[in-house]
């Protein structure tokens, strides 16, 4: 029983992406799961220990300690929490409220004269530096940091779709769908929409990859979630000063932030490529 | 050809384009014509002749800048929305690429069934069995109505689009080079699918094309187009056997034939058409003209009839047989 070379070949292409798409689903059940249940069993990790400062890691402390002798993994595994609820509401957010805009304003002339500008308006100002002073007018919690992220991804990802359904309403199944009477929401939710929803699902993992992002550079910066409530971008500031001396302290919920971008990155492709049945052929062929 | 009352009737129509730089592109420029119930009108001229834009106009999805389009007698850029809507359902159209013409996320069911839908035509049950019908009818095997347009070929992609172009009973289908993206092979059948059901169902077919050798088998009568201009129209028949004007005789002389050995003596076309941005003073066929005079520089040859059911756009019509401008 010998395979062909071709279909050892196809056989091999379509178990690669198989097995990263599993691995990055199961790191992101994981942080998921670490993110619902990790304050429950573990606390917060805001435990000061001066004896165990900046302990390497060990059997006691698993990634190290910090230089207040905080427990690194506890406050890592407690701080996915606030990354993840970040990154989901933020991306929901933007692709509600930028993705609708970049539709209409993709479809109709008017408003997109009038979305862009605010976009562009929008976009001048850095997103960082937007999402501070947003922070400082509304003040600090959860909420307003999402917003904070929101609000400057949404041009972003609203210019995306604005040019995606720009070349989709030029197909000729658009021109077909009118002389067979359909209208014009008809044409947009069931013909625009769905060819856009790939390019949409691609920029939901980019938002939320984004979010996390920048929820951990905010907090970095000290106006994200507050010293006491860990998250990866506070976990990584609190090390910043003591990276030669405990590396640990970055490099630990440094790597599991890549991580999780990575898996939501090609969960994301994977997305794309279900939502196209052309690609689907092309691989199950 | 003057029937009493035509199924649709344009009138005049003209069609600009500004560019970006201030020119203009004058893809439709007075062009007039008709169509009869039941009667197979074919649209012949080179790509960028305005023949797609024109029939864009008639099927009510661009407006033009003058003139009118008149189903039934009625102007459709006067019509309301949902008288509109309602017209719409009596002209439909079949596109030239296939495969972009039909939405790649739909099951070829789905695509047939839109329009049913949308005109809210019978009962879902009903709906349901139409949609076999027609597949049926432009031979598609019902196990195909499940699949998407990729997983069907080029020529039942284009059945496709055949059969949701008839699903609404139109009274006219406009085919904007329906076979010229398919393979040469399969393009008779289609051909013949649709004089078919044409002939079956009592349609009116405006066909656009820019191959004149296609247009001969299944047209009543034939339209040719020159920059956004018609220049010759009369029936098949005679039009193709005693081309009058210049250019339609060039269109022959390049469709390939069987013997090149035996080349009928009449002028071949050369060169481009002139960029329809900046058209040529006169005639707009002038300067490939090989029989233009001095009247075809500052004159535009109006669209008149030379005998009846003919109409001819040269100042030389009539005046010389085109068999005789030997140019070889």
């Amino acid at each position: 029983m010998t395979m062909s070379p071709s279909k050892t070949f196809a056989a091999m292409r379509s178990a690669r992406p198989g097995l990263a798409v599993s691995l990055s689903l199961f790191a992101l059940a994981v942080v998921i799961l670490m993110a619902i249940f990790g304050p429950i069993v573990l606390g917060s990790g805001n435990g000061l220990n001066p004896l165990m400062r900046l302990k390497p890691p060990s059997a006691l402390a698993w990634f190290g300690t910090d230089n207040l002798g905080r427990d690194v993994f506890v406050r890592t595994i407690s701080g996915a929490r606030n990354s993840v609820m970040v990154g989901l509401s933020t991306a929901v957010v933007v692709l509600l409220i930028g993705g609708t805009l970049g539709v209409l304003a993709g479809y109709f002339k008017w408003v997109d004269r009038v979305v862009m500008r605010l976009a562009d308006g929008l976009m001048a100002i850095p997103g960082i530096l937007l999402a501070i002073a947003l922070v400082s007018v509304l003040g600090g919690g959860l909420v307003t940091i999402i917003i904070a992220i929101s609000v400057p991804e949404i041009p972003r990802t609203a210019r995306l779709m604005r040019s995606v359904v720009l070349s989709i309403r030029e197909l000729p199944f658009i021109t077909a769908a009118v002389s067979v009477g359909s209208s014009t929401p008809k044409i947009l939710l069931r013909h625009v929409v769905p060819n856009a929803i790939g390019m949409l699902s691609v920029q939901a993992t980019y938002v939320c990859a984004a979010a996390i992002l920048s929820e951990a550079a905010l907090s970095f910066l000290g106006v994200g979630t507050p010293p006491d409530v860990p998250s990866w971008g506070n976990v990584i500031a609190s090390g910043k000063e003591y990276f030669r001396l405990a590396p640990w302290i970055i490099a630990f919920p440094g790597v599991i932030l890549s991580i999780m971008v990575l898996s939501i990155n090609i969960i994301g492709d994977r997305l794309r490529d279900r939502f196209d049945p052309r690609l689907a052929a092309r691989k199950a062929s | 050809m003057t029937d009493t009352s035509p199924l649709l009737a344009a009138e005049n129509l003209v069609r600009h384009f500004p560019t970006g730089k201030g020119q203009i592109v004058h893809a439709v420029n007075d062009v007039s014509l008709s169509i009869a119930p039941g009667e197979t009108l074919a649209l012949v001229g080179e790509s960028g002749c305005g023949k797609s834009t024109l029939g864009r106009m008639i099927m009510a999805l661009d407006r033009p800048d003058k003139g009118s389009v008149r189903l039934l007698g009625k102007d459709l850029a006067r019509m309301g929305r949902r008288e509109l809507h309602s017209a719409r359902r009596s002209v439909q159209m079949i596109f030239q690429d296939p495969s972009a013409s039909l939405d790649p996320r739909w099951s070829a069911e789905a695509i047939v069934r839109e329009p049913l839908d949308n005109y809210r035509i019978g009962t879902p049950a009903e709906r349901r069995d139409r949609v076999l019908y027609l597949l049926e009818k432009v031979g598609l095997r019902p196990d195909q109505a499940k699949r998407f347009p990729h997983e069907l070929s080029g020529g039942q992609r284009q059945r496709l689009g055949i059969a949701r172009a008839l699903a609404t009973r139109p009274r006219l289908i406009v085919a904007d080079e329906p076979v010229s993206a398919l393979d040469v092979s399969i393009r008779a059948q289609v051909i013949n699918l649709l004089c078919d059901l044409r002939d079956e169902m009592e349609l009116s077919l405006l066909f656009i094309s820019h191959d004149i050798g296609v247009v001969s088998h299944i047209s009543d009568r034939i339209a040719v187009m020159y920059l956004g201009r018609i220049v010759e129209e009369g029936e098949t028949a005679t039009v193709l056997n005693a081309p009058q004007h210049p250019y339609t005789a060039g269109l022959l002389e390049s469709v390939p034939r069987p013997r090149p050995s035996q080349r009928r003596q009449r002028a071949p076309l050369e060169g481009d058409p002139p960029s329809p941005i900046t058209l040529p003073s006169g005639c707009a066929f002038r300067p490939r003209c090989p029989i233009a005079v001095d009247l075809c520089s500052h004159s535009v040859p109006p669209l008149a009839a030379t005998v009846p059911g003919r109409r001819t756009a040269c100042h030389r019509a009539g005046e010389t047989t085109l068999q005789e401008t030997s140019h070889v």
